[in-house]
């Protein structure tokens, strides 16, 4: 009966959507970059002088329909110039645009866009989305010198950091697991390297990301508070090149071009640490750092005819401690012939077909595998521990421009989710304390269906109006999630719009994660018989405005979210290799609200961004906190980052991030008390502060970085090269993670709180052949 | 060392000057100390209260010095039960511990204990109720010696009744052999202390399957030469609670590595649990079986 219902919805959005379309001829194509043919997301098709147009779709493909005539089509890309055509238009045309770049170098500073790409962001009914193109970012500081994907986003108004330096992204008030990670397609369960200091995304792979924040158009769903779509680079179907990098931490190497000009062509990009080649000399002191991590893309890209594309994306990555073959006394660890492996593999094919000059489709196959080992021997005792995570999904998708007022999407997908979580062996004495199990092996099925509309009402309104029902199969029961979809702008002016929006998402998975010890082994779990799905709904309010004078966007948005069927866990609880995790969860609801004000200047020689927010996000649960409601730990109340960069001269950059934010909150020990056991000995417990009661110092840090362009080396490997120098934290200021008790110099004790780094610098070259 | 130098200066480089960036001093008010409250009944003769403070995280002295235990062990307090009309002040009988012994026992009855702590201005107040004793239907210890080792089980089983809701908590003591301490002894505890868990079990009306209990207990902390207590007790739910949360989260790994917790006690103004469970036990001198 529901699906049938479901059926009928998107049939009656399809009918809507398709009434007006007499005596009428679509142009359609893609859109590509002329130097390298790298499809275009988001670039914007328009009738010159009109508001009739469209953006391309994540595979460049666009489709414009219109009555009979002669027209001047313009296209536009952030970073390019627009080109402009002139068709007569008396039956379907296949109309390809290939875009120059503005600047052909190595790098823009920060997010370019046109000033008719600006307008039609401020004239979309998109709203609470961050769509950012990788080349447009690089010359951001960050740790190590290798700008970081996650960390701009950190930057951004509504993102809020987690611990200091590490990826964590709580947004709009949710929790870290609470945000969907899409490298082309594929889930990508664990997104950090080094513990959570370094992204798992490498950008040289990479060509664009968008972050949905609210909002969320229908096709996507699956977690609560945010979703990031990244997509690899296609590969260059003109030219073989090769770029890499050399830094601080780590260096990487990307290789691509064609197989089959103009038809196929690769991609493979690696990047490796070398902490444990740098230390190993070490070894004779007991300092051998034997950790390092990896990463490598690959992407195939294949052209079959104009109706058809192919492409096969894959990542592998991981993080290795592996000190085989040595002693304790050799390295930092204290252990013998110990490993660590954790790392995400992930893989995509997909089709994409064009049935008509109207219909687009894209069917997907996706593998996620997460998983880690960790193997430990000293003294005779050993343990392993290993936890795996294995999707197997499949999509389709189709878009359908029935006119130049409709745009419809809609499609189904299927995961069959494989958890295989704490599996332990031991043996030595530390069996008696840490006992071997095979583990619980729990397997799910997500599956659903979904409809969108986008429609230009007239001139002044826009509205995204959509449906997604999505289900969980668990444990012999089916839970059902139904997600509305609404937003919509209203443009009053040239250079002015008001957008609103609401949405309800629904999340089957949740990462079950001490808040008491960061590990890197934090597992995630399915929706179960007893733990039921979580659910958000938000409203969102916004004001956006283009000042094409000073080349600068304002965007302003309020948002409320409400939360159901949160998990927390019960006080006391212990996750560490928990197989029952499910008697420690307790299920609340949280709340969040805030203000996220975004301000660029996007041309010039000055550019760069200011993000504020101000954002409350609180939970209650009826077992924790005396049934109270307390902040969440990343409330943090002001939230400010100043991003900028100046053109000194045309080879020397100088770029600076300036962040400033409430510190986090934190339940700290306050006292101790002695309590008899029932037997002879004796309990020392801990008194808590309230929970998340205290709040931490402000954080705020100033990153530079200066960027040098040499010159084109023509004797040795022809290349173009920059030099980028700089420091994280310049002014050595502690980011407050956690508390500790030191000595005062009159023999008291006082309470402090501590950062994780000072101040770092970096050097990296990066280069082009 | 000179070829060292590279990698620790490229070592340092890539990790950083961590550390260097200097702490931040906060401002946190430490728990103020506020009075601890056990205690335990000891079937027709008495019952035992201990009193001592909770102390703040930033204390300094060693908690073996006597320093720090004279300023935790609560001395000349005023400590009263009261029941039935009746109130009963209880005496000192080394610092922090208080004894009754004219403490009548009444079964399903409430008790309301009192503590003023007249030296640090400190009071806090208890209820709770007495149950009824119980017996295990049957307890004994196995001992298996063997060359290379020992093991000692004990068996015992428990009859409950399903018609009501009750809570148990079955405990394990080892006692010095012909020791004449009395169970519990502040002094006794703290010097001895050491934080344990699976040393005691507890009980719910879920463990009994038609009313009956069954369990065989390896001990791993006894010695065969040992004397051990085996207690068992009806206990209130709120102590269960409370004896729940300790045995799970009471331990020193807990506090570091769990998420944080208020144990449940039912202490005004202090911490700890006041009950007044009447145990049943059986003393077994393991070196006779």
């Amino acid at each position: 009966m529901f699906f049938k219902k479901i059926a009928a919805l998107i049939f009656l959005l399809i009918c809507c959507a398709s009434l007006n379309g007499q005596n009428q001829f679509t142009i359609s194509g893609t859109v590509s970059d002329t130097i390298n043919g790298e499809s275009a997301i988001g670039a914007l098709v328009y009738l010159k002088g009109t508001n009739k147009g469209i953006s391309t779709n994540v595979y460049g493909f666009y489709s414009l329909t219109l009555a009979k005539g002669t027209y001047e089509i313009t296209c536009s890309f952030i970073g390019y110039k627009s080109t402009t055509q002139t068709v007569q238009l008396d039956q379907n045309i296949h109309l390809d645009f290939k875009l120059l770049p503005e600047n052909n170098s190595l790098n823009e500073v920060v997010i370019v866009a046109d000033k008719d790409i600006e307008q039609e962001q401020v004239k979309s009914s998109q709203m609470s989305a961050i769509h950012i193109p990788i080349d447009q970012i690089k010359n951001i500081p960050t740790i190590g010198g290798e700008t970081d994907i996650i960390k701009v986003m950190q930057l951004m108004p509504g993102v809020k950091r987690g611990n200091e330096g590490q990826n964590g992204m709580m947004v709009r008030g949710g929790n870290g697991d609470d945000n969907l990670i899409l490298l082309d397609e594929a889930t990508v369960y664990n997104i950090s390297h080094m513990f959570g200091f370094i992204s798992v995304f490498n950008n040289d792979a990479l060509k664009d990301v968008t972050l949905y924040k609210g909002g969320f158009p229908a096709q996507f769903g699956g977690r609560l508070s945010s979703v990031m779509d990244i997509r690899m680079k296609d590969g260059d179907l003109q030219k073989f090149h090769v770029t890499g990098g050399i830094g601080t931490i780590s260096s990487n190497l990307t290789l691509e071009g064609p197989l089959i000009k103009d038809k196929m062509s690769f991609l493979v990009s690696g990047r490796r640490s070398y902490i444990d080649q740098l230390t190993k000399p070490l070894q004779k002191i007991g300092a051998w750092i034997p950790y390092h991590f990896y990463d490598i893309n690959f992407k195939l890209n294949y052209i079959v005819r104009a109706k058809d594309r192919l492409y096969l994306s894959m990542y592998r990555g991981d993080d290795i401690l592996d000190n085989a073959g040595t002693s304790a006394a050799n390295n930092i660890l204290g252990t013998d012939n110990s490993t660590f492996i954790m790392g995400n593999y992930t893989s995509t094919a997909r089709w994409n077909h064009i049935y008509h000059s109207k219909l687009f489709s894209n069917v997907s196959l996706i593998f996620t595998r997460y998983r880690y080992d960790v193997e430990a021997n000293m003294s005779g005792n050993s343990f392993l521990t290993k936890s795996k995570i294995n999707d197997i999904g499949s999509k389709i998708d189709y878009n359908y421009y029935p006119n130049t007022k409709n745009t419809i999407k809609y499609g189904a997908f299927f995961i069959n989710h494989t958890f295989n979580p704490n599996m332990v062996s031991t043996g030595g004495e530390i069996s008696d304390l840490v006992r071997s199990r095979k583990g619980s092996t729990l397997i799910t099925q997500e599956f659903g269906i979904y409809a969108g509309v986008d429609w230009k009402v007239d001139s002044l309104l826009k509205i995204n109006y959509g449906l997604r029902n999505s289900w969980l199969l668990t444990q012999a029961k089916v839970y059902a999630g139904l997600e509305p979809r609404l937003s919509l702008a209203w443009n009053f002016s040239e250079n002015q719009s008001f957008k609103a929006g609401y949405s309800r998402m629904v999340q089957y998975l949740h990462l079950v994660s001490s808040s008491a010890m960061s590990l890197p082994t934090d597992l995630w779990y399915p929706a179960t018989k007893a733990v039921k799905p979580l659910v958000s709904d938000q409203v969102a309010l916004g004001y956006n405005l283009t000042m094409p004078k000073i080349k600068s966007m304002l965007s302003i948005e309020a948002y409320y979210k409400w939360i159901n069927n949160m998990i927390d866990y019960r006080e006391g609880a212990t996750l560490i290799l928990n197989d029952n995790y499910e008697k420690e969860l307790v299920t609340g609801r949280g709340r969040a609200y805030g203000v996220e004000t975004f301000l660029s200047k996007t041309k010039g020689r000055f550019t760069g961004w200011m993000g504020y927010t101000l954002s409350w996000s609180k939970r209650n649960f009826k077992e924790l906190n005396h049934g109270e409601t307390f902040y969440a730990k990343f409330d943090r109340r002001h939230d400010l980052s100043l991003v900028g960069a100046y053109d000194i001269t045309p080879r020397f950059t100088l770029s600076a991030v300036w962040v400033y934010s409430t510190g986090q909150r934190i339940t700290p020990v306050l006292g101790n008390y002695f309590v008899p056991n029932p037997t002879t000995g004796i309990n020392t417990l801990a008194i808590f502060a309230d929970k998340n009661s205290f709040e931490m110092p402000a954080s705020h840090r100033l990153d530079v970085s200066f960027i040098f362009k040499t010159k084109e080396h023509r004797q040795f490997l022809k290349h173009k090269g920059e030099w980028h120098f700089g420091a994280y934290n310049l002014y050595n200021r502690a980011q407050p993670h956690k508390i500790i008790i030191t000595d005062k110099s009159d023999g008291t004790k006082k309470y402090q709180a501590v950062g994780r780094f000072g101040v770092i610098p970096f050097i990296s070259y990066n280069f082009k052949l | 060392m000179k070829k060292f130098l590279p990698s620790i200066c490229m070592a340092a480089l890539v990790m950083g000057l961590n550390f260097c960036a200097p702490p931040i001093d906060l401002d946190i008010q430490p728990a103020a100390p506020k009075l601890v409250v056990s205690s335990q009944v000891i079937p027709e003769q008495y019952i035992l209260v201990s009193v001592t403070r909770s102390f703040s995280s930033l204390e300094t002295r060693p908690d073996t010095s006597a320093e720090f235990k004279k300023s935790i062990y609560v001395s000349n307090a005023f400590v009263t039960v009261d029941y039935f009309g009746i109130t009963d002040t209880l005496t000192m009988i080394s610092p922090g511990l208080y004894e009754g012994h004219n403490l009548l026992q009444y079964y399903y009855g409430d008790y309301h204990l009192t503590v003023l702590d007249n030296e640090k201005g400190l009071s806090a107040n208890s209820s709770t109720i007495m149950l009824p004793r119980v017996q295990f239907d049957t307890v004994y210890p196995v001992v298996i010696r063997t060359p290379a080792d020992t093991s000692i089980t004990i068996h015992y089983e428990l009859s409950d009744n399903q018609e009501i809701e009750n809570y148990y908590v079955v405990d394990y003591v080892k006692r010095p052999k012909n020791s004449t301490n009395t169970p519990m002894n502040v002094d006794k505890i703290i010097a001895q202390g050491k934080n344990s868990t699976e040393t005691f079990d507890l009980l719910s009306d879920d463990s009994f399957l038609n009313g009956k209990y069954s369990m065989n207990k390896k001990i791993t902390s006894v010695k065969a030469k040992d004397t051990l207590a085996v207690m068992v007790s009806n206990i209130t739910k709120g102590y269960y609670e409370f004896l729940s949360a300790l045995k799970r989260s009471g331990t020193v790994f807990n506090t570091l590595a769990s998420e944080p917790i208020h144990f449940p006690g039912n202490v005004n103004n202090g911490y700890g649990y006041f009950n007044a469970c009447n145990p049943y036990f059986e003393i077994f001198d393991l070196n006779d079986y």
